[in-house]
């Protein structure tokens, strides 16, 4: 399981990125092939990275590893990396984006914190063999064949794809750890800082705690850095809130002020600067963008809605009320409506009154029961409601619609 | 130094609080020899016809279905299942959560805000002979997963019931089109 490791090169050139990811590239499978050299890359999300045939060696932050058929890497924002062919032969790898916004969405349901330390404490390569290489070359050749289609569905495909993949890897990572308890202290410095620093980076981090913490000079933390990643502490930092207020971004109730805090900067002002500066737009641009995106727009929808979409479908039988939904959930009234006609462009009664209605329809045809009887079990006050809604929907009164159903049936 | 607390995207804050969307999920294969007269439920119901022929009633809508044919219920279809003379009928099943089906609905890249609706009239759909092979061993490993309970949080169960909702999804564009 070991990565094959030689010496670190001396110095890394500035990052560029947008090579692998970028929203044109967002569930495609890209097919690189490396002849020679890419120079370093920093991407802005993670990518999945699997050696189809070839040999050659990645760089990443400093550390070099081996790659052959049927290495996988799970690369992040914070990895600076280089690939490199064997003199002579063509490296054939398969790449795909796993953006922070869907993992953050997959993960949602809560990844234990042992797991993330095995995450941070492991190596971004393994090479696989047997049924573990095939289970991910399956899931990319699965992956692939979905490539060209980019409806609902296929999406949702793909997602479930890329989620399975990480958690193969998260897998690989807990293998790892446990084989090579104390691999971490081999590692240079700067690989060490720049994880730290992705990890924390919300926090108020300044260089001097930073290096107090390490025992090192802020000079040699900076130069650590630099040697590896190409970027000083001040922009590693930056780049590591930017990233992730891009995530927070695409909820698109979060307001920018709560965004900035959440990443750690000290002003809304310092915020918009240093965002313009690394994205080429504000956030407001980036927010619009995001969900307009060409080719693949993507959205995040609160979890607030989910929770009173939630509630009202598990109640719509029983008496309630904006106001006791608004209770049980502890969210005002005011922000369930403006979430509601935001997000869904609807209110509370309405979708209230669709379940009822829809659970009363099917009463009707199903039972024979009569239709007071009906519209209490649906949740209805009165049959007076009932009837008078049921009109507004259907324009056909329930017993007519009854007969014309159970006219039809006969 | 301080204390301090992670920041990585993995690892979400208080504000997207964890599990708040409750996650039971059944599934299982069964063939049925008789009819199973109506019955309505909380849960959604995911139907996959694997063998035999018969006949499905929701509310007050036929289908005669066959080997391929995919359906999904929401509460208020009340549902009703009779099977063909010739003999028993096979099915898998997978009953979720509705707050799961909201949960998914909302995949970022899923072109479509979640659904207030719940799949009405309900989903039919028709499955090519490959697509009902793979969705067979899909509902199969999803039943092996649900009764997995161990730290992972079933989040492996959840990534294989995105890709079952989304053979469905896709299938009906098709049938659409």
């Amino acid at each position: 399981m070991a990565a094959q490791q030689k010496a670190a090169k001396p110095l890394c050139g500035k990052p560029a990125s947008g090579i692998f990811s970028g929203p044109d590239k967002y569930l495609h499978l890209q097919k690189v092939t490396v002849r020679d050299h890419i120079s370093p890359v920093a991407e802005d999300d993670s990518l999945f990275l699997y050696v189809k045939s070839g040999t050659g060696f990645i760089t990443i932050n400093g550390l070099v590893f081996e790659l052959k058929p049927g290495c996988f890497a799970w690369l992040q924002s914070y990895h600076v990396f280089s690939l490199e062919s064997v003199w002579g032969e063509s490296l054939e790898l398969l790449v795909a984006v796993y953006d922070y916004p869907l993992s953050c969405y997959m993960t949602f349901r809560g990844h234990t914190e042992k797991r993330l330390w095995s995450f941070a404490a492991a190596v971004p390569v393994y090479p696989l063999e047997g049924s573990a290489r095939n289970r991910v070359e399956g899931l990319f050749r699965e992956f692939e064949s979905y490539d060209a289609d980019q409806d609902s569905g296929s999406n949702l495909i793909k997602c479930s794809i890329l989620g399975q993949l990480s958690e193969i890897f998260f897998d690989l990572c807990y293998q790892y750890t446990r084989v090579h308890p104390y691999v971490q202290s081999e590692w240079p410095m700067g690989w060490i800082l720049s994880l730290f620093i992705s990890y924390y980076c919300s926090e108020d981090l300044d260089p001097k705690d930073v290096a107090d913490t390490f025992g090192i000079s802020v000079a040699t933390l900076n130069r650590e850095l630099r040697i590896i990643t190409g970027l000083n502490f001040s922009q590693s930092l930056n780049r590591a809130r930017i990233n992730l207020a891009a995530g927070a971004i695409l909820f698109s109730e979060l307001s920018f002020h709560f965004i900035s805090t959440y990443c750690g900067f000290r002003s809304e002002v310092a915020f918009y600067r240093t965002f313009k500066e690394l994205k080429g737009m504000t956030p407001q641009e980036y927010r619009e963008y995001s969900v307009t995106a060409p080719g693949t727009p993507r959205k995040m929808v609160s979890e607030t809605v989910e929770r009173i979409l939630y509630y009202i479908h598990s109640n719509y039988r029983e008496q309630i009320s904006l106001k006791s939904m608004a209770q049980e959930l502890y969210i005002s009234e005011n922000i369930i409506r403006t979430l509601l006609s935001n997000n869904l462009h609807t209110s509370f009664k309405d979708i209230l009154a669709t379940y009822r209605i829809r659970y009363a329809e099917a009463l009707l045809v199903v039972t024979d029961l009569p239709i007071l009887d009906i519209s209490l079990a649906s949740g209805f006050n009165s049959e007076r409601t009932f009837t008078r809604l049921f009109k507004e929907r259907n324009s056909i009164t329930p017993s007519a619609y009854r007969s014309q159903y159970l006219g039809e049936s006969t | 130094m301080k204390k301090l607390k992670y920041s990585s995207p993995f690892y979400s804050r208080d504000y997207f609080s964890k599990n708040i969307l409750p996650n039971s999920v059944y599934a299982g294969r069964k063939s049925i020899r008789q009819q199973i007269p109506f019955k309505q439920h909380d849960e959604l119901e995911l139907l996959l016809v694997r063998r035999g022929e018969g006949t499905v009633t929701v509310n007050a809508t036929q289908f005669p279905i066959r080997r391929g044919d995919m359906f999904c219920f929401s509460p208020c279809h009340f549902h009703k299942i009779d099977v063909d003379r010739s003999g028993a009928l096979e099915v898998s099943e997978c009953h979720i959560n509705s707050g799961l089906y909201f949960y998914i609905t909302a995949c970022p890249y899923f072109q479509s805000t979640p659904d207030a609706d719940l799949p009405y009239p309900p989903l039919h759909v028709r499955l090519d002979e490959p697509d009902t092979r793979r969705t067979e061993l899909l509902i199969d490993d999803i039943a092996a997963e649900s009764e997995k309970t161990d730290v992972r949080d079933n989040q492996q169960c959840f990534f294989l019931l995105m890709k079952l909702f989304g053979i469905m999804e896709r299938a009906a564009e098709k049938n659409e089109s």
